[in-house]
């Protein structure tokens, strides 16, 4: 039925997916299982033409449905050749009825009108749109008014509405599913594990993607595992083993701690006591943590589970509530001026759109929050409240960093722009040292550079943390790292703390955490 | 990369179209020396208004076509000037004077509303430029001013629409420390104004706020991360843009001889967004050599295209043809700047 | 519309405090609007459609009237009359539109996020062009049939045309006398019934393609709808829509003024429907329909009351040219929250 022959992805220098091979059989439900980065997304992506994949260039490799190759170019496309796609976060509009996200592109009209007025200008019989929308919605028994507003449902709801619009589709063939349990209780998912199985009876493809296991055990005739975007395993339904699968999701390979965990009770530096902050797509609620003074904290969990909104919230960037005391004292203002002043940075995981400034020099780049923020590397005019910057210091200054750093670049005056991810990621890190704060704030600082440059920027938090007893918060889905260089690490599920784990817990503790499954073991 | 100064399409149709004209002068006599000129007191006379447009640009604000709000403010220093009789460059300079604190005032009332429509600037403020006017219209019809060259010859109320200001400052600029040079005369004061003001700029952006001003424009979220206080940013961009602005119309003015009134500011934004865009600044930074360059190259247009238009016995075409290159300028600017975020998203 | 909106509540009130102090008799003041609403009322319907396509205001809606005016010049030129000349008016001034309307739509995909900025400058230049052919063009190029409609100088159009041909052959169609007042029913049903056009093209599949790329354009991707394709019709229905509503202008009022005509009818329009309550994000046919009544009714009397309080009806014009572009400038400022959703 669906045949990929070496898939490969590139966003850049890296490479998401590798030559993924891929062989599925009409009815069949096959699943595919992997962490975060694995590449499982990237994978639908592709199969679903969405434009993301066109706008980064593409992908390589051949798809084969029904026997005959195709290329996808849109959504659309793939649409016409039968994909069908439920995304994780559902491409339901909110203002829109329920009757008529169903129903939409595919409204029924009034018998006749079609041949009189085209497929485009043909009147909507909405009578019978409502009942269209009833009837799918009924073949996994949920009941909606096809006339509510999708955007006041809850968020289970508007997954329905997307699952229903999609099976409600005659032409549909091959229906693809991102982690669609992720925003669905227990009986809900049953419900749409049964749907699913109905699904395939009736010949239907369907691709599931999920990193929850008992749903593949549950539901899945085949599953792939992805691991750094290639495929690492391939197991048939009577070969099922939650041991293997996750191995092969995790990995083999053994790590070395490089740190010391230094868990000796500290100071607490920064104190959040029922943290929420709301930023789209990631957020926390009612989240407490202490972060003591001179350690390196991990924060980590599934995307969207509120990892990043961890520092941006600090910061002062988003909306938050509840309280967050600094050496025990609550700050009157909470914005991110305040908060620099206060001996806070952070570096964001977007270093393209939101650490650096791309048109400006290396140079330029390191010193900016110096000379903005505390009015550093700065010369009076004579006679005038004129500031300009100092040219002469920070040069020499600028110099060191990139000695200190060994950051590769034509001089100090290149532009950012054309530096490599790592040297980028330690530009940023030249900038947030030249501030000096006492507790350092990073998003992903791995996430797009190349190996050497990994370890390098790695080897820097440990000697920013030992030397000068800087404290770091560090928020990232690379498990590896964090368990390299952290003393302690925070498990975050659903925007709350899940657990606070030693470094060297085993691998599988984590990902269970991750999942929010922590009571099976 | 491309060269900084990389030839695009803008230019290109420009100096076509320049290049053109010349040829066509030559052939119709028109004498070059009297043009050239011409095009440098056209230069200044239009320049500080372009010039008006950088700290807008970029502060990421987008261009201003609220423009008339700073000729308004311009034009009431001018107003007050001649009520009070002054003449001679003190006159001028006293325009000045009473046009910057009114601008001051004007573009901090601007600059809160554009705070308030981040990311649809450059419609909001084109709209507020146009209903600005009329609302100044009424002004100009009551205002108490007392100079009866200022006022309707009957009745002895309202303002005129165009008050000659020969008996005051005209050309006082113009002619100031003038000189010949190969039959060309080289308004050396005008100049050195202008030079003035670019300079004052320049410095300007070279300041602590002024690389604020820039990194804001650059990256919005970077500047935000950085602690930057963000609207006290857009809206010293705002003022300083409606301060030149008001300048930029005080040279006018005094260059053109007469101040105009009511409904003559609403399309004034045009042609001098055209004029920067043709410099080069479409989506990034704006330097001083986009603004001289594209002022001289699209003013000169300006000056040559009129007599030959009128050699030609169809003298609306140079008025049609200048609409067209300023709008098709800007128009092309839009459209160009659409591909390049377009790419940019995909860059990243 | 369950409520007035404070938008057209407001415009309510200035109309009937204009109407007190100029001393109009209501009846004019309905003769009045009921003919604005028939020249105004398909222009301002012609927007609603990029609207709910998510790119606000087209102000290139001037490019549409522009259509419907080359229509009528080329008709003059031909000297067609009566019904055969409409007949032509319409399928030049409609293939045009369509044409022009797919080039804007075309256009406008590539300035995402700001395409109101972007018809303002395509009315600028499309006006341009337009006068050069038919201010320069006609008589060099292009050799005229019709010698009475050319400038003494042999270069260029007239600035006026009179529309014998053509003048009144609708308005005088089912002419009711109520009182004083004069009900032209045909050309009341006529904007009624594209009223119910543009209705029914929000109740079709199209139509419900424009609203959800206008909602969410991604979410819209991701169901399979061709966002700029939509785009790109959305803007030929609303060119196409207001070459009609022009062509009805024109004829309502028998005078082609081919230079000028078609100015200022994309802000009057767009001040129309936002005195209706519309927002740059939503408008439906009742908030056009109640915008051309309120927005006309003020327009009329303005000048009058203008004259009668201060003594100037100069005054009265000022203050609506501030009407039309501060309504506009005020709905910008406004709809900040709608736009962050987005």
């Amino acid at each position: 039925m669906l045949q990929l022959k070496n898939i490969s992805k590139r966003f850049g220098r890296h490479f998401a997916l590798h030559s993924v091979n891929l062989k599925v059989e009409r009815g069949e439900i096959h699943g595919i299982a992997g962490i975060n980065g694995s590449g499982k997304s990237t994978l639908l992506n592709i199969l679903f033409g969405n434009p993301l994949i066109a706008e980064t260039g593409g992908y390589g490799g051949e798809i084969i449905l029904q026997g005959k190759s195709r290329r996808i170019k849109s959504p659309q496309s793939a649409i016409a050749m039968g994909f069908g796609m439920v995304h994780q976060e559902p491409a339901v509009v909110h203002e829109m009825t329920v009757a008529e996200n169903i129903t939409i592109t595919r409204e029924p009209v009034f018998p006749h009108s079609e041949k009189y007025f085209g497929r485009d200008f043909a009147p909507i019989d909405n009578r019978k749109s409502h009942k269209k929308a009833q009837e799918a919605l009924g073949m996994f028994g949920v009941a909606l008014a096809p006339r509510c507003l999708a955007g006041q449902l809850p968020l289970n709801m508007r997954q329905f509405i997307e699952i229903a619009r999609e099976i409600s589709r005659d032409d549909l063939k091959v229906l693809l599913l991102d982690e669609p349990t992720a925003v669905l209780n227990g009986s809900d998912s049953a419900l749409l594990l049964r749907t699913l199985k109905n699904l395939a009876r009736k010949g239907v493809t369907i691709l599931y993607v999920s990193h929850r296991l008992d749903e593949f055990f549950a539901l899945c005739d085949n599953l792939t595992v992805l691991r750094n975007g290639a495929v690492s395993g391939h197991f048939q339904r009577d070969g099922f083993s939650r041991k293997a699968i996750t191995k092969c999701m995790i990995g083999g390979s053994v790590i070395l701690s490089r740190k010391k965990a230094n868990l000796t009770c500290r100071e607490t530096i920064l104190s959040l006591q029922k943290f929420s902050v709301s930023m789209p797509g990631e957020s926390i609620e009612d989240l407490d943590l202490d972060i003591q003074k001179g350690e390196i904290l991990g924060i980590t969990s599934l995307s969207g589970h509120g990892k990043m909104a961890v520092g941006p919230g600090i910061m002062g960037l988003y909306p938050v509530l509840g309280k967050m005391l600094i050496k025990g004292r609550q700050a009157e203002r909470h914005d991110t001026a305040a908060m620099i002043g206060k001996g806070l940075f952070m570096l964001p995981e977007d270093r393209r759109q939101l650490g650096l400034l791309q048109d400006h020099g290396v140079a330029e780049n390191i010193v900016f929050s110096a000379m903005h923020c505390a009015h550093r590397f700065l010369r009076r005019f004579p006679c005038l409240p004129l500031h300009f910057p100092d040219k002469k210091q920070i040069n020499r200054y600028a110099l060191e960093c990139v000695a200190a750093f060994a950051i590769s670049c034509t001089g100090i005056a290149q532009k950012v722009r054309e530096l490599s991810g790592g040297n980028q990621q330690k530009v940023c890190l030249a900038k947030a040292m030249t501030m000096e704060p006492e507790i350092l704030i990073v998003n992903e600082p791995t996430r797009g550079i190349d190996l050497g440059a990994k370890e390098r920027i790695l080897d820097m938090f440990i000697a920013m943390n030992t030397t000068k007893g800087t404290t770091l918060v560090i928020a990232s889905g690379e498990l590896d790292e964090l368990r390299r260089i952290c003393d302690r690490i925070a498990v975050l599920y659903k925007g709350r703390l899940f657990a606070i784990l030693a470094p060297d817990t085993a691998e599988s503790v984590f990902i269970q955490a991750m999942s929010g499954e922590m009571a099976k073991v | 990369m491309k060269r900084r100064l990389g030839i695009q399409l803008p230019q290109l149709v420009i100096l076509v179209f320049l290049v053109s004209m010349l040829g066509l002068a030559f052939r119709l006599d028109i004498s070059l020396t009297s043009l050239l000129g011409d095009a440098l007191v056209r230069l200044v006379m239009n320049g500080v208004l372009v010039l008006s447009l950088v700290p807008m640009l970029n502060a990421g604000i987008g261009i201003n076509y609220g423009l008339p709000v700073a000729i308004t403010a311009g034009l009431l220093g001018l107003c007050l000037a001649v009520n009070f009789k002054i003449t001679g460059l003190p006159g001028f300079a006293a325009a000045v004077l009473f046009a910057v604190p009114l601008a001051t005032i004007l573009g901090y009332g601007y600059a809160r509303i554009l705070n308030c429509v981040q990311g649809r600037e450059e419609i909001t403020a084109t709209f507020i430029g146009f209903s600005f006017v009329p609302l100044m219209n009424y002004f100009w019809a009551v205002a108490p001013f007392s100079n009866p060259a200022m006022l309707w010859p009957i009745g002895g109320k309202g303002m005129r629409p165009t008050i000659g200001l020969r008996d005051y400052f005209s050309k006082e600029l113009n002619t100031l420390w003038s000189f010949h040079l190969f039959g060309i005369t080289v308004p050396a004061g005008l100049l050195l104004f202008f030079a003035l003001c670019c300079l004052a700029v320049g410095i300007f952006f070279k300041t602590r706020t002024g690389v604020a001003m820039i990194a804001l424009g650059e990256n919005e979220a970077f500047a935000k991360l950085s602690g930057m206080n963000i609207s006290r940013l857009r809206i010293l961009a705002v003022i300083l843009s409606t301060i030149l602005g008001a300048v930029g119309i005080c040279v006018y003015a005094q260059s053109y001889g007469f101040i105009e009134l009511y409904d003559a500011p609403q399309m004034m934004a045009f042609p001098a967004a055209s004029a920067i865009l043709v410099g080069g600044s479409a989506g990034k930074k704006t330097t001083l050599l986009h603004v001289i360059l594209g002022t001289f190259l699209f003013q000169t247009t300006y000056v040559i295209s009129g007599p030959i238009a009128n050699a030609l016995m169809v003298p609306e075409v140079a008025e049609i043809f200048r609409m067209m290159i300023t709008n098709g300028i800007i128009l092309y600017a839009l459209v160009h700047e659409g591909k390049r975020t377009r790419e940019k998203y995909a860059a990243s | 519309m369950r409520h007035l909106n404070p938008v057209s509540a407001v415009f309510l009130l200035l109309s009937l405090v204009g109407l007190l102090l100029s001393g109009m008799r209501p009846t004019f003041v309905v003769n009045e609007v009921l003919i604005r609403f028939i020249r105004d009322g398909v222009m301002v319907l012609a927007l609603i459609i990029p609207i709910n396509a998510g790119m606000g205001l087209n102000f290139a809606i001037v490019v549409g009237a522009m259509c419907a005016q080359v229509g009528l010049v080329l008709a003059v030129d031909l000297q067609l009359t009566g019904f055969t000349g409409l007949l032509f008016i319409s399928v030049i001034g409609i293939g045009l539109s369509l044409l022009l309307g797919a080039l804007i739509g075309l256009c406008l995909n590539r300035v995402k996020g700001k395409e109101m900025i972007s018809t303002i400058i395509i009315g600028f230049l499309a006006t341009s062009i337009y006068q050069l052919i038919f201010m320069v063009g006609y008589g060099t190029i292009i050799h005229p049939h019709n010698p009475e409609m050319m400038l003494s100088r042999g270069i260029g159009i007239r600035n006026m045309i009179d529309l014998q041909g053509f003048r009144n052959i609708l308005d005088k169609l089912w002419l009711f006398r109520l009182g004083e007042i004069e009900i032209p029913l045909f050309m009341i049903l006529l904007v009624l019934i594209f009223a119910g056009i543009v209705h029914s093209i929000m109740n079709t599949r199209l139509g419900r393609q424009l609203v959800a790329v206008g909602l969410d354009g991604r979410k819209a991707a991701m169901v399979g709808i061709d966002t700029e394709g939509v785009r790109v019709k959305a803007i030929i229905l609303s060119t196409v829509l207001a070459c009609c509503g022009h062509i009805i202008y024109i004829e309502n009022i028998g005078m082609l003024n081919v230079y000028t005509a078609h100015l200022n009818s994309d802000i009057f329009s767009c001040a129309a429907i936002l005195a209706g309550g519309a927002t740059i994000f939503r408008a439906g046919i009742a908030n056009a329909l109640l915008g051309v009544l309120l927005f006309h009714s003020l327009f009329i009397v303005s000048p009058q009351a203008g004259q009668n309080v201060f003594g100037n009806p100069a005054l009265g014009e000022y203050f609506r040219s501030f009407v039309a572009y501060g309504t506009i400038a005020f709905a910008l400022m406004m709809q900040r929250q709608a736009a962050d959703r987005n």
